[in-house]
């Protein structure tokens, strides 16, 4: 994988996301980057690098990467309830959260959601991995990846109106 | 695909990837664009995804980020050692044996120098005549090493003369023989409790021997551990059954004695 700018910006926001914090983002980075040289080798294509990046950004921004999620009860996987909520009001909330680039409140907050929603929502915005290599990276079935999809983005909203 | 089938699968609709997107969720946004209530859903959830991605963009690395990285790559050596993977290199291991295996010529090499002297041969010669001795080639006398100068005189063996160190030693027998038509001293005694040893003494010069004056060079021949010096013109030497280690420790409380 080549580290071009525009791939140094998905990795960063990635880290970021998952941190909250963008020194602690820089360092989960360069520290994935830095192993490279050791394992990189066992890797074949672009996007067998661009995932074992992810991955190790996930291992060293997150704790505890994980529970699996439990097998989802009937209501839930059923359930329509409106997970989005108020959009104006979302989009209000995110033209008021202030910050810049790198000083963030949007992804201070989003850093507090649980994983592997966090992870999961965060991938599944920055549009890196399909939902095949999503289902794959997270050992998740899609319904299982919607629920979390679905539960992250209500926990964000929530989030982000404290 | 049903309504609530649909609405699962829409949740992971992302605008961007129409055309490459999954077939499940693909038909679910098919299915919504019939389901008024499910279209409605989608179009707040493409909102809301829209608002949440464009604050996501707005996420920019800190200028330092990427002269950092390609620090990193352009230095790998610069990483931290990682001593669990050197010692997985097949090279380290090749290393590590090639050192061992050099350690060991070198060891070998100065131990051979050490153990070879001029008149060496000599030398060897007079300890293999040793397997030939018997108690009756030797003159049996009843003294203390310290004392046997007036014999060596009676044997006009003039100027050879017993270390001091070995003064204290029991002699239970002596004898001259003439290897190479010289004069060759040697003496009986006891080393310990049970066993005895061989001390010999002769001129230097008359089988071309040459060693550090005052300095132990130890050797073996057989099962014969000997050590040897020379004391002004003469060659002392010291000889018994076992090896080089035995003989080290002898020297060892011969020092203590002093």
């Amino acid at each position: 994988m080549n580290l071009t700018p525009e791939n140094l910006a998905e990795l960063f926001r990635f880290a970021l996301l998952l941190t909250g914090d963008a020194d602690a983002a820089s360092d989960v980075v360069a520290g994935a980057v830095e192993q490279i040289p050791d394992e990189f080798t066992q890797l074949r294509g672009e996007k067998s690098g661009a995932v074992w990046l992810l991955r190790k950004i996930r291992e060293r921004s997150v704790v505890s990467p994980g529970r699996l999620r439990v097998p989802l009860e009937k209501s839930e996987v059923e359930s329509g309830e409106d997970d989005v909520g108020d959009v104006a009001a979302f989009h209000s909330l995110l033209q008021n959260l202030g910050g810049d680039g790198t000083k963030s409140v949007f992804a201070e907050r989003f850093a507090t959601l649980a994983e592997p929603g966090r992870s999961v929502l965060a991938l599944f915005y920055l549009d890196l991995l399909d939902l095949r290599e999503m289902s794959q990276f997270f050992a998740l079935s899609l319904e299982e990846l919607s629920a979390e999809v679905t539960d992250a983005r209500k926990g964000l909203r929530e989030a982000l109106a404290r | 695909m049903n309504a609530k089938t649909a609405a699962i699968f829409l949740r992971l609709h992302r605008p961007d990837r129409s055309g490459a997107e999954d077939g499940r969720v693909a038909k679910a946004v098919r299915f919504a664009e019939r389901d008024p209530a499910l279209r409605e859903a989608l179009a707040r959830q493409r909102e809301f995804d829209h608002d949440t991605r464009e604050a996501i963009r707005a996420l920019i690395p800190p200028d330092t980020l990427q002269p950092r990285l390609r620090e990193l790559r352009a230095h790998p050596a610069a990483k931290k050692l990682d001593w669990r993977t050197v010692l997985k290199q097949p090279a380290f291991l090749g290393v590590v044996i090639a050192l061992i295996a050099l350690g060991w010529v070198l060891a070998r090499a100065w131990r051979e120098r050490q153990e070879n002297f001029p008149g060496r041969e000599a030398v060897e010669h007079m300890l293999a005549l040793n397997d030939k001795l018997e108690s009756k080639d030797f003159e049996q006398v009843s003294m203390s090493a310290a004392e046997l100068g007036d014999w060596l005189m009676l044997k006009k063996l003039d100027g050879y003369a017993m270390p001091p160190e070995f003064g204290a030693f029991r002699v239970l027998g002596c004898r001259v023989f003439r290897p190479e038509g010289h004069a060759v001293a040697q003496v009986a005694a006891q080393k310990d409790a049970e066993n005895q040893m061989l001390f010999y003494i002769f001129r230097a010069s008359d089988f071309g021997v040459k060693l550090e004056e005052k300095h132990w060079r130890i050797f073996t021949e057989n099962e014969w551990a000997a050590a040897a010096r020379t004391d002004g013109a003469n060659v002392c030497m010291v000889a018994f059954k076992g090896d080089e280690d035995d003989m080290e420790k002898f020297l060892a409380t011969l020092k203590r004695r002093k």
